[in-house]
């Protein structure tokens, strides 16, 4: 059953509650999730103070950052793109600077956008771009993703594009050296550093409309509980990671990369879901491997042509 | 003893359990999937009968699939070229009598005792552009700086599986010409030394036509596990880089049972089982009349 009412009726529940697409049906919100998976760019607090660089707010910065890194020898940002969904990530953030948070939407949600719109393929110029000023390192493109976690935890790399699965790792690696950045807006662009963050939720609860009336009343007061501020905040404490805002943290038991990931999500009007879930096992696989190619040198217009047929013959339009 | 074995319905009685039980195991599932075949299915909801449309979106509209066939034929042809020379020219060498015979051929025939799945991982790490094999020795002799991702690049990654594939099967096709050539009569070698035949004759005239019913088994045998291999792609590749090393059985595993559309998936392999079969078929048909029962 929609569960809007529910939560815009309790207070705790309309504050921590963050928008989530995929919960939606019919402009109605049908579940809450209670676990949170970002993707940011992780970056090494050391070396970024020992070259007095600090985090990059556009683009161009950016660029500066990896000419500066690759200069000193040091590899940008590492990257091991063998599992084809890594190297989508960057391309997933730069669309958003570029196209805003909706243009995705209409691709992978309705169906009725193409991959061959100019967007996608001035986003997949701009991944190129990024590769080519050198940012990964050699072979990037068939490096394996553990080879790629150990070039950033040993300090080789300076920065890291990942998901918050492997925070608690990098945490243990690097302690509070451990720092993460959103992409930065691209000039001229429409999506936002602040408020876009390609992030995707777990653990969605739902009630069952088919309850009789005294079940849906105990599970109505049984999703406000354990969504209650306190629960949630308890849960966050614990290490997990929890899609909600406004809650109450004891900075001196978190570490102080979940405590600023929180004080950024008070921030996020819009949660861009990795497209390879939204896109399913075929076209989700063939996008990865889409972005694989175009590092790999081929041309973005063509792949997403191939692409976009992939497509058509899935969602059987024409 | 001997009437009651000889009692046809004794024997079939005798047979029967062995024949229930292999018929649950290859000639029922083998066409339920044919069955499969022609229905939409992902293995968790309702299966809906699509007759032909599983075999037109195949042939017509998956052009993965035609790369799959391209590359198929590919894998079964540079494995031709790879095992079977070599085979042949080891046998010969290993069967004049020569010292240190009996260590080569159990050498040789050593690798295909292994699971396909380690020699797979360690051809994964023979041909890794940092660790591996064969890059530290083309740095060793040559360009300090040399990385290559044999099996991330899409031109050498079908053809350095194949490589994989040989190693441990040249033994396989020499011990069966081995075989082959020890049962050739004594006599014959005799007679054509006694007539001045040099090495190469006795080879042409001798040896390779009487080892053509070898040759056919080994060609067989060949040509249906290369087109149904599987488990070296999917290991050193799984189809990558973006589908330049998909083959036919990997191009089936990932429509089944990855993205769970389990008739199409049976569909591709129903195609392949037809493959299989008319290759089988045509071997024979090249190799009836060229295959000497007994001298």
């Amino acid at each position: 059953m929609a569960l809007d009412d529910i939560i815009n009726g309790d207070e705790e529940l309309k504050n921590t509650y963050i928008p989530y697409r995929l919960a939606q049906f019919d402009g109605k919100t049908y579940a809450i999730g209670y676990t949170l998976t970002t993707e940011v760019y992780y970056y090494n607090k050391e070396l970024f103070a020992q070259y007095n660089v600090n985090v990059p707010k556009t683009y161009e910065e950016l660029m500066n950052l990896i000419k500066l890194f690759k200069g000193k020898g040091i590899i940008p940002m590492a990257m091991g793109n063998q599992d084809p969904w890594v190297g989508s990530l960057p391309y997933m953030f730069v669309f958003d600077r570029i196209a805003g948070p909706f243009k995705y939407e209409e691709t992978c949600f309705d169906k009725t956008g193409k991959f061959t719109d100019p967007e996608y393929i001035r986003a997949a110029e701009i991944i190129v771009e990024i590769a080519e000023a050198g940012a990964y390192p050699n072979n990037f493109n068939t490096l394996n993703y553990d080879e790629a976690k150990a070039l950033f935890t040993s300090g080789k790399a300076a920065m890291y594009p990942m998901g918050t699965w492997e925070l608690a790792n990098l945490a243990k690696e690097m302690g509070d050296n451990l720092g993460f950045f959103n992409f930065p807006d691209i000039e001229g662009g429409i999506g936002k550093s602040e408020e876009d963050w390609v992030c995707s939720q777990d653990g969605a609860t739902s009630i069952s409309a088919k309850s009789s009336a005294d079940k849906t009343e105990a599970a109505i007061k049984f999703l406000k509980f354990i969504f209650s501020t306190e629960r949630l905040s308890d849960l966050a404490m614990s290490g997990a990671l929890v899609p909600a805002k406004g809650l109450i943290l004891d900075e001196t038991k978190l570490q102080k990369v979940s405590i600023d990931i929180y004080s950024q999500l008070e921030n996020v009007k819009y949660s861009i879901i990795p497209w390879d879930n939204l896109l399913g096992p075929n076209v989700g696989k063939e996008f990865n491997l889409s972005t694989q190619s175009i590092y790999a040198g081929k041309n973005p217009a063509e792949v997403f042509a191939n692409l976009q047929k992939i497509a058509d013959m899935e969602w059987g339009s024409k | 003893m001997e009437k009651v074995l000889s009692n046809k319905p004794v024997i079939s009685m005798l047979i029967f359990p062995a024949l229930i039980i292999y018929c649950l195991v290859v000639p029922i599932p083998v066409i339920a999937s044919v069955y499969y075949s022609f229905t939409s299915w992902d293995l968790i909801g309702e299966m809906r009968f699509s007759g032909l449309q599983n075999y037109v979106n195949l042939f017509l509209h998956d052009d993965i699939f035609r790369l799959c066939i391209k590359n198929t034929v590919v894998f079964l042809f540079v494995s031709i070229l790879l095992q079977e020379p070599a085979a042949f020219i080891f046998s010969v060498l290993l069967t004049k009598g020569v010292r240190g015979q009996k260590f080569f051929r159990n050498l040789f025939f050593m690798p295909i005792v292994f699971s396909g799945v380690s020699v797979s991982l360690m051809f994964y790490f023979v041909y890794h552009p940092d660790a591996g094999v064969v890059n530290n020795l083309i740095r060793l002799f040559g360009n300090k700086e040399f990385s290559f991702a044999w099996l991330g690049e899409e031109k050498t990654a079908l053809l350095s599986v194949t490589v994989a594939l040989a190693w441990q099967y040249i033994g396989y096709h020499m011990t069966i010409y081995i075989s082959g050539i020890s049962s050739i009569p004594k006599e014959l070698f005799e007679a054509a030394r006694i007539d001045g035949a040099n090495e190469w004759m006795v080879v042409k005239h001798i040896i390779f036509p009487m080892l053509m019913p070898m040759i056919q088994v080994s060609m067989i045998l060949i040509t249906t596990s290369s087109l149904k291999a599987f488990d070296y792609i999917y290991i050193m590749t799984y189809g990558g880089p973006a589908h330049a090393s998909e083959v036919i059985a990997s191009h089936m595993y990932s429509k089944a049972f990855v993205q769970l559309k389990y008739g199409y998936g049976s569909a591709i392999s129903t195609v392949l089982m037809v493959l299989c079969i008319i290759s089988s078929v045509i071997l024979t048909k090249v190799f009836k009349d060229r295959v000497y029962s007994d001298v």
